[in-house]
């Protein structure tokens, strides 16, 4: 409220931010609103209509390069939030671990390394040892990277957790597994839930690393955008890009509020 | 003493994601290092024979005579890169550091929806967000269309498929991650130590300039570096929205892997790329432990 | 009387640069059925010994023996020792009853006797009603009284509190000693408590071991301990304590710096030594002439139910007269007059540093 004469505050940078914030949002809003254009035109005004919406849906080819990124998703989301679970555990509980700093870098490793050289690196490795398991070769791609997306989430619950809780348990005679099931992984699920949303998105959003490594007929939503942009912008894409934007958002938010639950 | 037993044992939980890790991220840049000092395969691929051609091509191209001659073509392209991640984190600063000081000088629950709204964006997909800028900048796009209605302009002005348009895209999507850390490093900033700047005749924005900007640098040079490594390597916004003329390293590496078939050339443009980023964290982390500064998460 | 547990030589340092050498050598034996205290400033130890007997470290060295088997190594879930945690550590995520229940189902009990056993314990601590609420719609004082009631449910042999007043107000703490005290006569179980208020452990325990920087300075009941401390800091620790340096003079005469001749305990220190005297403020009184120490009075603090005396002595320091206001608080003296401290012979002591 007295924000106005808040001593630190600089003239004109609210005004910067406002357009910050038109600046991110504008290319969406453009989108999600001409999704529901009656014409072809992206940039003009006809009317309302959801025919894009519907032929988007009944389009064969997305509806299999849907279910592709889905199964994908999926499957990684879990692997990975497995890995990294088990991992942060290790790492936080576990006394017996030396080198908690080189383990916890390699674990955001995938991070670091841009996009580009990851999937170039994927592609060669899995073209050298022959692997061609279709959706499975997608799915180990990306449980890789989305391991340290899973994992932060998981590591900054794990950090915020009463130690004691753990000792409690031990006090009342449940011996380590038991803690682990009772206590520490119901007291973590936000986390794991947290982490796994951030994972799933990541895996459906992946681009550059999908096209690259992704063998003839592994086709993914995004996969499959990308050759209508080359080809031609119809407002399909913008409605199955609505669509996807939705569910992004959604998924988001939820698991934003999640993470604050204590 | 820790028997080997004991020691699997009680790493055991770390082992699957060190494994996988290991060995679908490790081990695959290793190949491609390998690869690089390969010859092409006719189909693809590579051949078992050792060759530093890869590299050579970087500079030097074989002419009508078979000698070989410097060619600054690649040379250009790893030059447009880095020139246009540089651009690009000079705009994410001039548009992120306001936006973060901004958000850290709001009451908390604000702060956190601000926070919120940044990422969104972020989460979505990108390819989407780029494409949305054509639309915007073709010469049928927002921009001309709106220009060209308002009768300030008699011809759309060629936006699309120019460094400015890779630039914009590429400040578009890392954006968040300038704001991000210099927020956190400004919500730190103990607002007394500006008023003290205040209390002995220094205006806002000599305060800022002595005061605030110092303290923030560790986040200032971490979203820096958050925003030039990705940057450099970007392939999205380089391939919409810069077309063909205007290569980056990006599309130029993931072309080596498609149409033009030179498996080794393009494991080599992707080292030089992991080179450059390797020095990059190198003067990260010189400065980090001279400022006492770090990435946070 | 039966040692409930026994220490030898035990041991706990900790790695670092320098190593933390948190407990050095403690020998030490509690009896079944009894309060007993570990009473100490913090980073004295009373915590690391704790931990220790509850298994949450192991020692470096020494024998910790329960009953007269050796629990050094046993782990925390093996050994028949609860504790109430500082913080209380309630379970968020489970309901007050499956709190308490806790222990019992691990132990094996099926799943209806737990709970009724359970709600027992919830009915000894006077939270019947409780059982459904969970442990973030309980108050301090009801969280507390649901972690001893976990702890106390599996019948241990021990039963730790890890200084579990600490959190509450001055009232609600008081009532919770007499509480406290009750259910250890009423259930029998040996208390091991650890507290660093020592007006807590003189009110609440049947002895008391005083700790300091590692080492048990001294174990005692409570009357011991505050009559005749063995060494300086256990005499400053406890209560109030007044301490002035003499010269022995064989017998029970001591003199003083100025000359003063000062009649105390019965002594077979040299003749000539110096020695430290000390004693407490409350048993010394304040007259305007007579036999005693002579002095001015500095200050006075008026503390309610009594009055602190600052004296500055002729032979230089200051000791701290307290005298009970009886009457109507007025002071005996005023600051600036000439006094007199007089102690009776009995009440003052030989100190060694």
């Amino acid at each position: 409220m007295t924000h106005k004469h808040d001593i630190r505050r600089l003239p004109g940078f609210n005004w910067i931010t406002l357009f910050f914030f038109l600046f991110l949002y504008l290319p969406l809003i453009i989108l999600v609103v001409f999704s529901f254009n009656d014409s072809r035109s992206a940039t003009v005004w006809s009317g309302f209509s959801l025919d894009w919406y519907v032929k988007a849906f009944a389009n064969d080819d997305i509806q299999r390069a849907t279910k592709n990124s889905l199964i994908i998703a999926v499957c990684s989301t879990a692997s990975a939030t497995a890995m990294a679970t088990m991992a942060a555990l290790a790492l936080s509980r576990n006394r017996a671990v030396k080198n908690k700093k080189l383990f916890g870098g390699i674990l955001i490793l995938p991070l670091m390394v841009p996009e580009i050289v990851t999937a170039v690196a994927t592609l060669t490795f899995f073209s050298a040892i022959g692997l061609s398991l279709g959706l499975g070769n997608i799915i180990i791609a990306h449980s890789v990277f989305c391991i340290p997306f899973a994992y932060l989430p998981i590591r900054a619950r794990l950090e915020g957790m009463d130690e004691s809780l753990e000792s409690a348990a031990r006090d009342l005679y449940a011996n380590k597994w038991d803690t682990l099931r009772l206590i520490t992984l119901p007291l973590l699920m936000p986390g794991i839930v947290s982490g796994a949303m951030l994972a799933f998105i990541i895996s459906l959003d992946d681009f550059i690393i999908t096209l690259m490594v992704a063998e003839a007929g592994s086709t993914t939503l995004p996969i499959y955008i990308y050759s209508l942009v080359r080809v031609g912008i119809t407002p399909e894409v913008n409605a199955i890009s609505t669509v996807l934007l939705g569910v992004s958002v959604l998924i988001v938010t939820v698991s934003y509020l999640v993470g604050k639950k204590k | 003493m820790m028997r080997l037993g004991d020691m699997i044992r009680s790493h055991m939980a770390l082992i699957p994601a060190m494994v996988v890790i290991g060995f679908f991220m490790i081990l695959p840049i290793l190949i491609i290092l390998i690869y690089s000092f390969l010859a092409p395969g006719d189909y693809g691929g590579v051949k078992p024979e050792f060759s530093i051609d890869a590299y050579q091509r970087l500079l030097f191209q074989r002419d009508l005579f078979d000698h070989m001659v410097f060619d600054p073509a690649y040379l250009k392209i790893a030059f447009r890169s880095v020139w246009v991640a540089v651009v690009s984190v000079v705009g994410c600063l001039i548009l992120g550091f306001p936006v973060a000081y901004y958000i850290a000088c709001q009451p908390e629950e604000r702060r956190n929806i601000y926070l919120l709204l940044i990422t969104i964006p972020f989460w979505t997909n990108l390819l989407i967000r780029t494409y949305c800028w054509i639309l915007v900048l073709r010469d049928t796009g927002l921009i001309n269309g709106g220009l060209m209605r308002l009768g300030l302009i008699d011809e759309p002005l060629s936006l699309l498929y120019t460094e400015g348009a890779i630039a914009l895209g590429l400040i578009y999507t890392y954006v968040p991650f300038m704001v991000l850390p210099i927020y956190a490093a400004l919500e730190r900033l103990d607002r007394r130590l500006i008023e003290a700047a205040r209390d002995l005749y220094s205006s806002r924005w000599v305060a800022l300039r002595h005061v605030v900007i110092p303290l923030a640098m560790p986040g200032i040079v971490a979203g820096s570096i958050l925003v030039f490594i990705p940057a450099l390597g970007a392939f999205i916004a380089p391939d919409l929205l810069g077309g063909g003329k205007n290569l980056m390293l990006g599309s130029l590496v993931q072309l080596q892997f498609s149409s033009a078939r030179n498996w080794p050339f393009g494991s080599a443009l992707a080292m030089i790329i992991m080179a450059m980023v390797l020095i990059s964290l190198f003067f990260y982390a010189r400065s980090a432990r001279k400022n006492g500064g770090g990435i946070q998460h | 009387m039966t040692s409930a547990i026994g220490l030898n030589g035990l041991q706990k340092t900790y790695p670092g640069s320098p190593p933390v050498r948190a407990l050095r050598n403690a020998d030490l034996t509690i009896n079944d059925n009894e309060f007993f205290t570990l009473l100490g400033p913090s980073g004295c130890g009373k915590t690391t010994l704790l931990r220790l007997m509850a298994g949450f470290e192991v020692p470096t060295a020494g024998e910790l023996t329960l009953f007269g088997d050796d629990i050094a190594h046993l782990p925390p879930e093996k050994r028949p020792i609860n504790t109430v945690f500082q913080h209380y550590s309630l379970f968020p995520h489970m309901t007050v009853l499956d709190n308490v229940a806790f222990g019992l189902k691990r132990l094996g009990k099926p799943d209806g006797e737990a709970k009724k056993m359970a709600q027992e314990m919830l009915d000894l601590v006077h939270l019947s009603e409780f059982g459904a609420r969970k442990p973030d719609q309980l108050s301090g004082g009801q969280q507390q009284r649901v972690a001893l009631a976990r702890a106390l449910a599996p019948h241990p042999r021990v039963l730790l509190l890890d200084e579990p007043l600490s959190a509450l107000d001055l009232k609600l703490r008081q009532s919770m000693r007499a509480e406290l005290k009750r259910l250890q006569r009423e259930t029998g179980i040996t208390f091991v408590f650890v507290t660093h208020d020592q007006e807590e452990a003189l009110a609440m325990s049947d002895r008391i071991a005083v700790m300091s920087q590692g080492e048990i300075q001294q174990v005692g009941d409570p009357a011991t301990i505050y009559e005749f401390p063995e060494n300086r800091f256990v005499a400053e620790f406890i209560g109030d304590a007044d301490f002035f340096e003499a010269e022995a003079l064989g017998g029970s005469r001591y003199e003083l710096s100025n000359g003063e001749i000062l009649i105390g305990p019965e002594t077979k220190t040299a003749s000539g030594a110096e020695v430290t005297l000390f004693f407490r403020p409350e048993k010394a009184t304040l007259k305007h002439a007579g036999e005693g120490v002579r002095g001015r009075v500095s200050d006075i603090l008026y503390l309610g139910n009594s009055t602190d005396y600052v004296v500055e002595l002729a032979q230089g320091g200051a000791l701290t007269v307290r005298s009970e206001n009886h009457k109507d608080g007025t002071a005996i003296a005023d600051v600036g007059a000439d006094v007199v401290v007089e102690i009776d012979p009995a009440a003052v002591r030989v100190v060694t540093p």
